[in-house]
Protein backbone atom coordinates (compact mmCIF):
# COMPACT_ATOMS: atom_id res chain seq x y z
CA UNK A 1 0.00 0.00 0.00
CA UNK A 2 2.88 2.32 -0.77
CA UNK A 3 0.65 4.52 -2.86
CA UNK A 4 -1.62 5.12 0.13
CA UNK A 5 1.45 6.03 2.20
CA UNK A 6 2.48 8.45 -0.50
CA UNK A 7 -0.99 10.03 -0.55
CA UNK A 8 -0.98 10.25 3.24
CA UNK A 9 2.36 12.06 3.54
CA UNK A 10 1.52 14.30 0.60
CA UNK A 11 -1.64 15.37 2.39
CA UNK A 12 0.28 15.88 5.66
CA UNK A 13 2.98 17.92 3.93
CA UNK A 14 0.37 20.04 2.21
CA UNK A 15 -1.31 20.87 5.52
CA UNK A 16 2.05 21.49 7.17
CA UNK A 17 3.16 23.81 4.34
CA UNK A 18 -0.07 25.75 4.50
CA UNK A 19 0.27 26.27 8.26
CA UNK A 20 3.93 27.31 8.02
CA UNK A 21 3.18 29.43 4.97
CA UNK A 22 0.44 31.24 6.90
CA UNK A 23 2.87 31.90 9.76
CA UNK A 24 5.46 33.28 7.36
CA UNK A 25 2.88 35.43 5.56
CA UNK A 26 1.71 36.73 8.93
CA UNK A 27 5.27 37.66 9.85
CA UNK A 28 5.86 39.17 6.42
CA UNK A 29 2.75 41.33 6.82
CA UNK A 30 3.53 42.26 10.42
CA UNK A 31 7.03 43.59 9.69
CA UNK A 32 6.04 46.45 7.32
CA UNK A 33 2.91 47.16 9.37
CA UNK A 34 5.06 47.52 12.48
CA UNK A 35 7.30 49.98 10.72
CA UNK A 36 4.50 52.11 9.40
CA UNK A 37 1.95 52.08 12.16
CA UNK A 38 4.42 52.41 14.99
CA UNK A 39 6.76 54.91 13.59
CA UNK A 40 5.47 56.06 10.26
CA UNK A 41 8.70 55.52 8.36
CA UNK A 42 10.69 52.73 6.82
CA UNK A 43 14.06 51.89 8.22
CA UNK A 44 16.89 50.72 5.95
CA UNK A 45 17.85 47.67 7.91
CA UNK A 46 20.29 46.45 5.31
CA UNK A 47 22.52 49.53 5.37
CA UNK A 48 24.91 50.76 8.03
CA UNK A 49 23.50 54.24 8.48
CA UNK A 50 20.54 53.73 10.72
CA UNK A 51 21.05 50.41 12.38
CA UNK A 52 21.78 51.88 15.75
CA UNK A 53 18.65 53.97 15.60
CA UNK A 54 16.34 51.37 14.26
CA UNK A 55 12.97 51.78 15.94
CA UNK A 56 10.69 49.43 14.17
CA UNK A 57 8.78 47.95 17.04
CA UNK A 58 10.42 44.59 16.48
CA UNK A 59 12.48 43.42 19.38
CA UNK A 60 14.79 41.62 17.00
CA UNK A 61 15.71 44.83 15.20
CA UNK A 62 15.97 46.89 18.34
CA UNK A 63 18.70 44.58 19.50
CA UNK A 64 20.60 44.52 16.25
CA UNK A 65 24.06 45.84 16.25
CA UNK A 66 26.17 46.69 13.23
CA UNK A 67 28.07 43.41 13.44
CA UNK A 68 25.17 41.18 14.39
CA UNK A 69 25.01 38.00 12.35
CA UNK A 70 22.81 34.95 12.15
CA UNK A 71 24.54 31.54 12.02
CA UNK A 72 22.96 29.21 9.49
CA UNK A 73 22.78 26.60 12.28
CA UNK A 74 20.08 28.65 14.02
CA UNK A 75 17.81 28.36 11.00
CA UNK A 76 18.40 24.63 10.85
CA UNK A 77 17.60 24.29 14.55
CA UNK A 78 14.36 26.21 14.15
CA UNK A 79 13.43 24.09 11.15
CA UNK A 80 14.23 20.93 13.13
CA UNK A 81 11.73 21.93 15.80
CA UNK A 82 9.00 22.10 13.18
CA UNK A 83 10.17 18.86 11.58
CA UNK A 84 9.96 17.11 14.97
CA UNK A 85 6.41 18.38 15.38
CA UNK A 86 5.66 17.02 11.93
CA UNK A 87 7.32 13.70 12.79
CA UNK A 88 5.11 13.23 15.83
CA UNK A 89 2.11 13.93 13.60
CA UNK A 90 3.11 10.99 11.38
CA UNK A 91 3.95 8.70 14.25
CA UNK A 92 0.59 6.93 14.27
CA UNK A 93 0.73 6.04 10.58
CA UNK A 94 0.87 2.28 11.22
CA UNK A 95 -2.13 2.35 13.51
CA UNK A 96 -4.06 4.29 10.87
CA UNK A 97 -3.28 1.61 8.32
CA UNK A 98 -4.36 -1.01 10.85
CA UNK A 99 -7.92 0.28 10.52
CA UNK A 100 -7.70 -1.04 6.96
CA UNK A 101 -5.68 -4.15 7.82
CA UNK A 102 -8.14 -6.50 6.11
CA UNK A 103 -7.32 -4.63 2.91
CA UNK A 104 -3.68 -3.72 3.47
CA UNK A 105 -2.40 -7.02 4.93
CA UNK A 106 -3.59 -9.22 2.09
CA UNK A 107 -1.24 -7.83 -0.52
CA UNK A 108 1.75 -9.57 -2.10
CA UNK A 109 4.21 -7.89 0.25
CA UNK A 110 5.35 -9.04 3.67
CA UNK A 111 4.21 -6.99 6.62
CA UNK A 112 7.83 -6.36 7.57
CA UNK A 113 8.63 -4.92 4.17
CA UNK A 114 5.49 -2.79 3.98
CA UNK A 115 6.18 -1.49 7.49
CA UNK A 116 9.71 -0.40 6.60
CA UNK A 117 8.49 1.19 3.40
CA UNK A 118 6.02 3.17 5.51
CA UNK A 119 8.91 4.21 7.77
CA UNK A 120 10.99 5.18 4.75
CA UNK A 121 8.25 7.28 3.20
CA UNK A 122 7.57 8.96 6.55
CA UNK A 123 11.29 9.62 7.10
CA UNK A 124 11.56 11.19 3.66
CA UNK A 125 8.52 13.34 4.43
CA UNK A 126 10.06 14.43 7.74
CA UNK A 127 13.20 15.51 5.89
CA UNK A 128 11.09 17.40 3.34
CA UNK A 129 9.24 19.04 6.24
CA UNK A 130 12.60 20.13 7.61
CA UNK A 131 13.61 21.60 4.24
CA UNK A 132 10.30 23.45 3.90
CA UNK A 133 10.66 24.98 7.37
CA UNK A 134 14.31 25.81 6.69
CA UNK A 135 13.52 27.65 3.45
CA UNK A 136 10.47 29.40 4.88
CA UNK A 137 12.43 30.57 7.92
CA UNK A 138 14.63 32.58 5.55
CA UNK A 139 11.71 34.46 3.99
CA UNK A 140 11.14 37.05 6.77
CA UNK A 141 14.90 37.71 6.88
CA UNK A 142 14.95 38.19 3.12
CA UNK A 143 12.05 40.62 3.39
CA UNK A 144 13.87 42.90 5.84
CA UNK A 145 17.14 42.56 3.95
CA UNK A 146 18.95 40.47 6.52
CA UNK A 147 19.92 37.56 4.30
CA UNK A 148 23.40 39.06 4.01
CA UNK A 149 23.80 38.77 7.76
CA UNK A 150 23.55 34.99 7.66
CA UNK A 151 26.94 33.44 8.30
CA UNK A 152 28.17 30.03 7.29
CA UNK A 153 31.09 29.71 9.73
CA UNK A 154 29.19 27.05 11.61
CA UNK A 155 28.04 25.26 8.47
CA UNK A 156 30.57 22.54 9.15
CA UNK A 157 28.34 21.42 12.02
CA UNK A 158 25.19 21.64 9.94
CA UNK A 159 25.02 17.96 8.90
CA UNK A 160 25.49 16.84 12.51
CA UNK A 161 22.88 19.34 13.72
CA UNK A 162 20.42 18.09 11.13
CA UNK A 163 21.22 14.45 11.86
CA UNK A 164 20.76 15.06 15.58
CA UNK A 165 17.52 16.97 15.18
CA UNK A 166 15.95 14.60 12.71
CA UNK A 167 17.18 11.71 14.85
CA UNK A 168 15.23 13.15 17.76
CA UNK A 169 12.17 13.39 15.55
CA UNK A 170 12.60 9.79 14.39
CA UNK A 171 13.21 8.66 17.98
CA UNK A 172 9.88 10.09 19.08
CA UNK A 173 8.21 8.83 15.91
CA UNK A 174 9.66 5.34 16.48
CA UNK A 175 8.63 5.09 20.10
CA UNK A 176 5.04 6.08 19.35
CA UNK A 177 5.04 3.62 16.42
CA UNK A 178 6.34 0.87 18.71
CA UNK A 179 3.54 1.58 21.18
CA UNK A 180 0.77 1.87 18.59
CA UNK A 181 1.82 -0.49 15.80
CA UNK A 182 -0.83 -3.06 16.72
CA UNK A 183 -3.59 -0.62 17.62
CA UNK A 184 -6.21 0.98 15.44
CA UNK A 185 -6.40 4.19 17.45
CA UNK A 186 -2.97 5.57 18.19
CA UNK A 187 -3.81 9.24 18.60
CA UNK A 188 -4.34 8.98 22.34
CA UNK A 189 -0.93 7.35 22.84
CA UNK A 190 0.68 10.16 20.85
CA UNK A 191 -1.05 12.73 23.05
CA UNK A 192 0.01 10.90 26.19
CA UNK A 193 3.61 10.77 24.93
CA UNK A 194 3.75 14.58 24.97
CA UNK A 195 2.55 14.67 28.56
CA UNK A 196 4.84 11.88 29.75
CA UNK A 197 7.98 13.19 28.02
CA UNK A 198 7.39 16.77 29.18
CA UNK A 199 6.68 15.67 32.76
CA UNK A 200 9.70 13.36 32.94
CA UNK A 201 11.96 16.02 31.46
CA UNK A 202 10.74 18.43 34.14
CA UNK A 203 11.21 15.85 36.91
CA UNK A 204 14.72 15.25 35.61
CA UNK A 205 15.81 18.63 37.03
CA UNK A 206 14.95 17.62 40.60
CA UNK A 207 18.22 17.28 42.54
CA UNK A 208 19.25 13.90 43.88
CA UNK A 209 18.37 13.45 47.54
CA UNK A 210 15.16 15.45 47.43
CA UNK A 211 13.19 12.46 46.14
CA UNK A 212 13.60 8.72 46.81
CA UNK A 213 16.69 7.36 45.04
CA UNK A 214 14.76 4.70 43.14
CA UNK A 215 12.42 7.34 41.75
CA UNK A 216 15.35 9.60 40.90
CA UNK A 217 17.15 6.87 38.98
CA UNK A 218 13.98 5.77 37.27
CA UNK A 219 13.47 9.31 36.00
CA UNK A 220 17.03 9.55 34.76
CA UNK A 221 16.91 6.11 33.16
CA UNK A 222 13.67 7.03 31.43
CA UNK A 223 15.12 10.30 30.24
CA UNK A 224 17.80 8.47 28.27
CA UNK A 225 15.00 7.71 25.83
CA UNK A 226 13.19 11.02 26.27
CA UNK A 227 13.27 13.01 23.02
CA UNK A 228 12.55 16.27 24.83
CA UNK A 229 15.77 15.90 26.84
CA UNK A 230 17.76 15.55 23.62
CA UNK A 231 15.77 18.33 21.98
CA UNK A 232 17.01 20.69 24.68
CA UNK A 233 20.58 19.62 23.90
CA UNK A 234 20.07 20.14 20.18
CA UNK A 235 19.12 23.77 20.79
CA UNK A 236 22.42 24.33 22.55
CA UNK A 237 25.93 23.74 21.38
CA UNK A 238 26.21 20.36 19.72
CA UNK A 239 29.83 19.95 20.78
CA UNK A 240 30.02 17.18 23.31
CA UNK A 241 26.72 15.73 22.22
CA UNK A 242 27.93 13.44 19.48
CA UNK A 243 27.40 10.51 21.85
CA UNK A 244 23.81 11.62 22.24
CA UNK A 245 23.47 11.68 18.47
CA UNK A 246 24.38 7.99 18.43
CA UNK A 247 21.97 7.19 21.27
CA UNK A 248 19.15 9.04 19.55
CA UNK A 249 19.54 7.10 16.32
CA UNK A 250 20.05 3.82 18.15
CA UNK A 251 16.85 4.30 20.14
CA UNK A 252 15.02 5.36 16.97
CA UNK A 253 16.10 2.27 15.05
CA UNK A 254 15.42 -0.04 18.00
CA UNK A 255 11.93 1.42 18.40
CA UNK A 256 11.22 0.98 14.70
CA UNK A 257 12.44 -2.62 14.88
CA UNK A 258 10.12 -3.27 17.84
CA UNK A 259 7.22 -1.70 15.94
CA UNK A 260 7.96 -3.92 12.95
CA UNK A 261 8.19 -7.07 15.06
CA UNK A 262 4.95 -6.35 16.90
CA UNK A 263 3.14 -5.60 13.66
CA UNK A 264 4.40 -8.74 11.98
CA UNK A 265 2.86 -10.75 14.83
CA UNK A 266 -0.36 -8.75 14.92
CA UNK A 267 -3.65 -10.61 14.56
CA UNK A 268 -6.59 -8.88 12.99
CA UNK B 1 -4.44 -30.57 -6.38
CA UNK B 2 -6.74 -28.56 -4.20
CA UNK B 3 -6.66 -24.78 -4.48
CA UNK B 4 -7.39 -24.47 -0.77
CA UNK B 5 -6.66 -27.17 1.78
CA UNK B 6 -7.51 -26.59 5.42
CA UNK B 7 -6.64 -29.49 7.72
CA UNK B 8 -7.65 -29.77 11.38
CA UNK B 9 -7.74 -26.02 11.87
CA UNK B 10 -8.30 -24.90 15.44
CA UNK B 11 -8.23 -21.31 16.62
CA UNK B 12 -8.79 -20.38 20.23
CA UNK B 13 -9.13 -16.98 21.86
CA UNK B 14 -8.49 -17.60 25.53
CA UNK B 15 -10.87 -20.34 26.57
CA UNK B 16 -13.12 -19.86 23.56
CA UNK B 17 -12.69 -22.15 20.56
CA UNK B 18 -13.66 -19.95 17.60
CA UNK B 19 -12.76 -22.70 15.15
CA UNK B 20 -12.58 -26.30 16.31
CA UNK B 21 -10.77 -28.92 14.24
CA UNK B 22 -12.14 -27.80 10.89
CA UNK B 23 -10.99 -29.52 7.70
CA UNK B 24 -12.20 -28.49 4.28
CA UNK B 25 -10.89 -28.15 0.80
CA UNK B 26 -11.73 -26.36 -2.41
CA UNK B 27 -10.60 -28.14 -5.57
CA UNK B 28 -9.05 -26.26 -8.45
CA UNK B 29 -11.85 -24.43 -10.24
CA UNK B 30 -14.34 -25.33 -7.53
CA UNK B 31 -16.74 -23.06 -5.70
CA UNK B 32 -17.33 -23.82 -2.04
CA UNK B 33 -19.94 -22.03 0.03
CA UNK B 34 -19.10 -21.68 3.69
CA UNK B 35 -22.32 -21.45 5.66
CA UNK B 36 -23.12 -21.00 9.29
CA UNK B 37 -25.02 -18.84 11.72
CA UNK B 38 -23.43 -15.65 13.04
CA UNK B 39 -20.48 -16.50 15.27
CA UNK B 40 -20.06 -19.93 13.73
CA UNK B 41 -16.40 -19.28 12.92
CA UNK B 42 -16.58 -18.42 9.22
CA UNK B 43 -14.70 -15.11 9.42
CA UNK B 44 -12.12 -16.59 11.79
CA UNK B 45 -11.54 -19.43 9.34
CA UNK B 46 -11.00 -16.86 6.59
CA UNK B 47 -8.61 -14.84 8.77
CA UNK B 48 -6.54 -17.94 9.54
CA UNK B 49 -6.51 -18.81 5.85
CA UNK B 50 -5.25 -15.33 5.00
CA UNK B 51 -2.62 -15.21 7.80
CA UNK B 52 -4.55 -12.40 9.48
CA UNK B 53 -4.83 -14.69 12.51
CA UNK B 54 -2.47 -17.45 13.63
CA UNK B 55 -4.02 -20.91 13.89
CA UNK B 56 -3.70 -22.55 17.28
CA UNK B 57 -3.22 -25.82 15.43
CA UNK B 58 -3.77 -27.28 12.01
CA UNK B 59 -2.39 -26.52 8.59
CA UNK B 60 -3.52 -24.36 5.70
CA UNK B 61 -2.28 -24.53 2.15
CA UNK B 62 -3.19 -22.58 -0.95
CA UNK B 63 -2.16 -24.06 -4.29
CA UNK B 64 -0.16 -26.69 -2.44
CA UNK B 65 1.97 -24.32 -0.38
CA UNK B 66 1.64 -22.54 2.95
CA UNK B 67 0.23 -19.04 2.64
CA UNK B 68 2.94 -16.40 2.17
CA UNK B 69 3.03 -12.88 0.70
CA UNK B 70 3.59 -14.50 -2.69
CA UNK B 71 0.21 -16.25 -2.35
CA UNK B 72 -1.49 -12.88 -2.54
CA UNK B 73 -0.22 -12.37 -6.06
CA UNK B 74 -3.06 -14.63 -7.17
CA UNK B 75 -5.42 -14.65 -4.18
CA UNK B 76 -7.99 -11.90 -3.69
CA UNK B 77 -10.05 -11.34 -0.58
CA UNK B 78 -13.22 -9.41 0.05
CA UNK B 79 -13.81 -8.96 3.79
CA UNK B 80 -17.20 -8.93 5.44
CA UNK B 81 -16.77 -5.36 6.66
CA UNK B 82 -15.30 -2.51 4.68
CA UNK B 83 -11.57 -2.26 5.28
CA UNK B 84 -10.87 0.45 2.75
CA UNK B 85 -9.23 3.77 3.56
CA UNK B 86 -12.12 6.11 4.27
CA UNK B 87 -10.20 9.31 3.47
CA UNK B 88 -9.25 8.24 -0.03
CA UNK B 89 -11.27 7.96 -3.20
CA UNK B 90 -12.34 4.94 -5.20
CA UNK B 91 -9.79 5.97 -7.85
CA UNK B 92 -7.03 6.08 -5.21
CA UNK B 93 -7.84 2.50 -4.20
CA UNK B 94 -7.85 1.37 -7.81
CA UNK B 95 -4.47 3.02 -8.36
CA UNK B 96 -3.01 1.54 -5.16
CA UNK B 97 -4.19 -1.93 -6.17
CA UNK B 98 -2.90 -1.48 -9.71
CA UNK B 99 0.54 -0.68 -8.31
CA UNK B 100 0.45 -3.69 -5.98
CA UNK B 101 -0.49 -6.31 -8.60
CA UNK B 102 1.16 -7.01 -11.91
CA UNK B 103 -2.01 -8.76 -13.08
CA UNK B 104 -4.32 -5.82 -12.38
CA UNK B 105 -6.64 -5.23 -15.33
CA UNK B 106 -7.43 -1.51 -15.49
CA UNK B 107 -10.05 -1.95 -18.20
CA UNK B 108 -11.86 -4.61 -16.23
CA UNK B 109 -11.75 -2.41 -13.11
CA UNK B 110 -13.40 0.40 -15.07
CA UNK B 111 -16.05 -2.00 -16.41
CA UNK B 112 -16.78 -3.37 -12.96
CA UNK B 113 -16.91 0.12 -11.44
CA UNK B 114 -19.47 1.01 -14.12
CA UNK B 115 -21.44 -2.17 -13.40
CA UNK B 116 -21.75 -1.18 -9.76
CA UNK B 117 -22.32 2.48 -10.69
CA UNK B 118 -19.37 3.68 -8.62
CA UNK B 119 -18.18 7.28 -8.81
CA UNK B 120 -14.41 6.93 -8.83
CA UNK B 121 -13.92 10.46 -7.48
CA UNK B 122 -15.91 9.78 -4.33
CA UNK B 123 -14.18 9.21 -1.04
CA UNK B 124 -14.79 5.82 0.53
CA UNK B 125 -16.08 7.54 3.66
CA UNK B 126 -18.89 9.07 1.61
CA UNK B 127 -20.07 5.74 0.20
CA UNK B 128 -22.84 3.52 1.54
CA UNK B 129 -22.03 0.11 3.04
CA UNK B 130 -23.11 -1.59 -0.17
CA UNK B 131 -21.00 0.71 -2.33
CA UNK B 132 -17.94 0.02 -0.19
CA UNK B 133 -18.52 -3.69 -0.64
CA UNK B 134 -18.81 -3.04 -4.37
CA UNK B 135 -15.43 -1.25 -4.38
CA UNK B 136 -13.83 -4.21 -2.59
CA UNK B 137 -15.38 -6.55 -5.18
CA UNK B 138 -14.11 -4.41 -8.07
CA UNK B 139 -10.59 -4.46 -6.64
CA UNK B 140 -10.70 -8.21 -5.98
CA UNK B 141 -11.94 -9.24 -9.41
CA UNK B 142 -9.83 -6.74 -11.36
CA UNK B 143 -6.62 -8.57 -10.45
CA UNK B 144 -8.04 -11.67 -12.17
CA UNK B 145 -7.18 -13.92 -9.22
CA UNK B 146 -6.82 -17.69 -9.37
CA UNK B 147 -8.20 -18.01 -5.85
CA UNK B 148 -10.99 -15.89 -4.40
CA UNK B 149 -11.92 -15.72 -0.73
CA UNK B 150 -15.12 -13.78 -0.26
CA UNK B 151 -16.67 -13.14 3.14
CA UNK B 152 -20.30 -12.11 2.63
CA UNK B 153 -19.50 -10.55 -0.75
CA UNK B 154 -23.07 -9.40 -1.38
CA UNK B 155 -23.52 -7.85 2.04
CA UNK B 156 -25.36 -4.54 1.84
CA UNK B 157 -25.82 -4.70 -1.92
CA UNK B 158 -29.22 -4.27 -3.49
CA UNK B 159 -30.70 -7.32 -5.30
CA UNK B 160 -29.53 -6.17 -8.73
CA UNK B 161 -25.92 -5.92 -7.59
CA UNK B 162 -26.19 -9.13 -5.59
CA UNK B 163 -26.99 -10.81 -8.87
CA UNK B 164 -23.96 -9.13 -10.44
CA UNK B 165 -21.72 -10.51 -7.70
CA UNK B 166 -23.18 -13.96 -8.21
CA UNK B 167 -22.48 -13.72 -11.92
CA UNK B 168 -18.91 -12.64 -11.21
CA UNK B 169 -18.36 -15.68 -8.99
CA UNK B 170 -19.80 -18.03 -11.57
CA UNK B 171 -17.80 -16.31 -14.32
CA UNK B 172 -14.57 -16.52 -12.33
CA UNK B 173 -15.16 -20.20 -11.66
CA UNK B 174 -15.88 -20.83 -15.34
CA UNK B 175 -12.56 -19.15 -16.06
CA UNK B 176 -10.75 -21.61 -13.79
CA UNK B 177 -10.66 -19.65 -10.53
CA UNK B 178 -11.34 -21.38 -7.23
CA UNK B 179 -13.71 -19.67 -4.86
CA UNK B 180 -14.40 -20.02 -1.15
CA UNK B 181 -17.19 -17.73 -0.07
CA UNK B 182 -19.59 -17.25 2.77
CA UNK B 183 -23.06 -15.86 2.55
CA UNK B 184 -26.26 -15.68 4.51
CA UNK B 185 -28.10 -15.72 1.19
CA UNK B 186 -28.50 -19.45 0.80
CA UNK B 187 -30.08 -19.02 -2.62
CA UNK B 188 -26.86 -17.41 -3.83
CA UNK B 189 -24.77 -20.25 -2.47
CA UNK B 190 -27.07 -22.78 -4.09
CA UNK B 191 -26.67 -21.09 -7.48
CA UNK B 192 -22.94 -20.47 -7.39
CA UNK B 193 -21.42 -23.23 -5.26
CA UNK B 194 -20.84 -26.84 -6.15
CA UNK B 195 -19.98 -27.80 -2.60
CA UNK B 196 -20.71 -26.48 0.86
CA UNK B 197 -19.24 -26.61 4.32
CA UNK B 198 -21.45 -25.75 7.28
CA UNK B 199 -19.97 -24.45 10.51
CA UNK B 200 -21.75 -24.33 13.82
CA UNK B 201 -20.15 -23.24 17.05
CA UNK B 202 -16.73 -23.40 15.40
CA UNK B 203 -17.17 -27.01 14.32
CA UNK B 204 -17.68 -28.34 10.84
CA UNK B 205 -21.08 -30.05 10.99
CA UNK B 206 -21.63 -30.77 7.32
CA UNK B 207 -19.47 -30.84 4.24
CA UNK B 208 -20.00 -32.13 0.76
CA UNK B 209 -21.10 -31.77 -2.79
CA UNK B 210 -24.49 -30.05 -2.99
CA UNK B 211 -25.98 -32.53 -5.46
CA UNK B 212 -24.90 -35.46 -3.31
CA UNK B 213 -26.26 -33.86 -0.15
CA UNK B 214 -29.57 -33.19 -1.86
CA UNK B 215 -29.82 -36.49 -3.66
CA UNK B 216 -30.45 -38.88 -0.80
CA UNK B 217 -32.95 -36.93 1.21
CA UNK B 218 -36.57 -35.77 0.67
CA UNK B 219 -38.97 -33.73 2.74
CA UNK B 220 -42.43 -34.96 3.52
CA UNK B 221 -44.57 -32.04 4.63
CA UNK B 222 -48.02 -32.46 6.17
CA UNK B 223 -50.38 -29.58 6.94
CA UNK B 224 -53.13 -30.01 9.50
CA UNK B 225 -56.30 -28.01 10.17
CA UNK B 226 -55.22 -27.48 13.78
CA UNK B 227 -51.85 -27.82 15.55
CA UNK B 228 -49.80 -30.63 14.07
CA UNK B 229 -49.97 -33.79 16.19
CA UNK B 230 -46.94 -35.69 17.45
CA UNK B 231 -45.79 -38.16 14.81
CA UNK B 232 -45.38 -40.81 17.50
CA UNK B 233 -44.04 -43.97 15.89
CA UNK B 234 -42.43 -42.13 13.01
CA UNK B 235 -39.94 -40.50 15.39
CA UNK B 236 -38.12 -43.83 15.67
CA UNK B 237 -38.62 -44.85 12.03
CA UNK B 238 -35.18 -45.53 10.47
CA UNK B 239 -36.32 -43.83 7.26
CA UNK B 240 -36.85 -40.53 9.12
CA UNK B 241 -33.76 -38.45 9.84
CA UNK B 242 -35.35 -35.44 11.48
CA UNK B 243 -38.76 -34.09 12.38
CA UNK B 244 -39.78 -30.44 12.55
CA UNK B 245 -43.12 -29.36 14.00
CA UNK B 246 -44.22 -25.77 13.68
CA UNK B 247 -47.88 -24.83 14.29
CA UNK B 248 -49.99 -26.70 11.77
CA UNK B 249 -46.99 -27.96 9.81
CA UNK B 250 -45.23 -31.27 10.35
CA UNK B 251 -42.08 -31.67 8.28
CA UNK B 252 -40.13 -34.92 8.10
CA UNK B 253 -36.65 -35.23 6.58
CA UNK B 254 -36.65 -38.66 5.04
CA UNK B 255 -33.59 -40.63 3.97
CA UNK B 256 -35.48 -43.18 1.84
CA UNK B 257 -38.98 -44.30 0.83
CA UNK B 258 -40.55 -40.85 1.04
CA UNK B 259 -43.79 -42.18 -0.50
CA UNK B 260 -44.09 -44.79 2.24
CA UNK B 261 -43.57 -42.19 4.97
CA UNK B 262 -46.18 -39.94 3.29
CA UNK B 263 -48.64 -42.83 3.36
CA UNK B 264 -47.89 -43.46 7.02
CA UNK B 265 -48.66 -39.81 7.77
CA UNK B 266 -52.15 -40.17 6.32
CA UNK B 267 -53.11 -41.97 9.53
CA UNK B 268 -52.81 -38.62 11.34
CA UNK B 269 -55.53 -37.12 9.09
CA UNK B 270 -53.66 -34.16 7.65
CA UNK B 271 -55.27 -31.67 5.22
CA UNK B 272 -52.46 -32.19 2.72
CA UNK B 273 -49.26 -34.24 2.42
CA UNK B 274 -46.55 -33.36 -0.10
CA UNK B 275 -43.10 -34.69 -0.91
CA UNK B 276 -40.39 -32.16 -1.85
CA UNK B 277 -36.82 -32.35 -3.04
CA UNK B 278 -34.47 -31.11 -0.41
CA UNK B 279 -33.29 -27.50 -0.89
CA UNK B 280 -29.96 -26.20 0.29
CA UNK B 281 -31.81 -24.16 2.87
CA UNK B 282 -33.30 -27.37 4.25
CA UNK B 283 -29.86 -28.96 4.33
CA UNK B 284 -28.41 -25.94 6.09
CA UNK B 285 -31.19 -25.65 8.63
CA UNK B 286 -30.99 -29.36 9.22
CA UNK B 287 -27.29 -29.10 9.91
CA UNK B 288 -27.45 -26.15 12.29
CA UNK B 289 -30.72 -26.91 14.10
CA UNK B 290 -30.56 -28.33 17.59
CA UNK B 291 -32.48 -31.48 16.89
CA UNK B 292 -35.95 -32.91 16.64
CA UNK B 293 -38.79 -30.50 17.39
Amino acid sequence: MYYMDFLRVRRALRTYSIVLGCIVILIAITIPLSRVTTHGFTVGIGGDSSLGDARTGLALLHELGKDHSFPIDDFATAAIAFAILFATGLSTSLSRVNESALFAFVKPTSRERSTWVTFGIDAAAIFVAFLIAFVLSLVPFAEVGLLGRITFDSAVHLPATIAFGLGIGLMWYGMVQAATSTLTRGGAILGISWGVFATMRGLGSIPQGTIPDSFYWFIHAFNTINPLVYLQASFGDLHGHYGSLGVVWLVALAALAIATFRRSRMEV
Amino acid sequence: MNAIEIANLTKTYGAQRAVDDVSLSVPDGGVCGLLGPNGAGKSTTFKCLLTLARPTSGTIEVAGAPVSPKTFEYLAYVPETSALFSKYTVADHIEATRRAYGTFDVKRAAELAATFKLDSKKRIGKLSKGQRTAVAIVLAFAIRPRVLVLDEPASGLDPMFQRAVLDLIIDASAGGASVLFSSHQIGQVERAADSIAVLKGGKLVLRGDIDTLKGDEKIVEAIFSSDAPSPNGLANDPRVRRIERSGRILRLHVASDAAGVANALQSLAPKTVDVFDLSLEDIFLGAVSDGVA
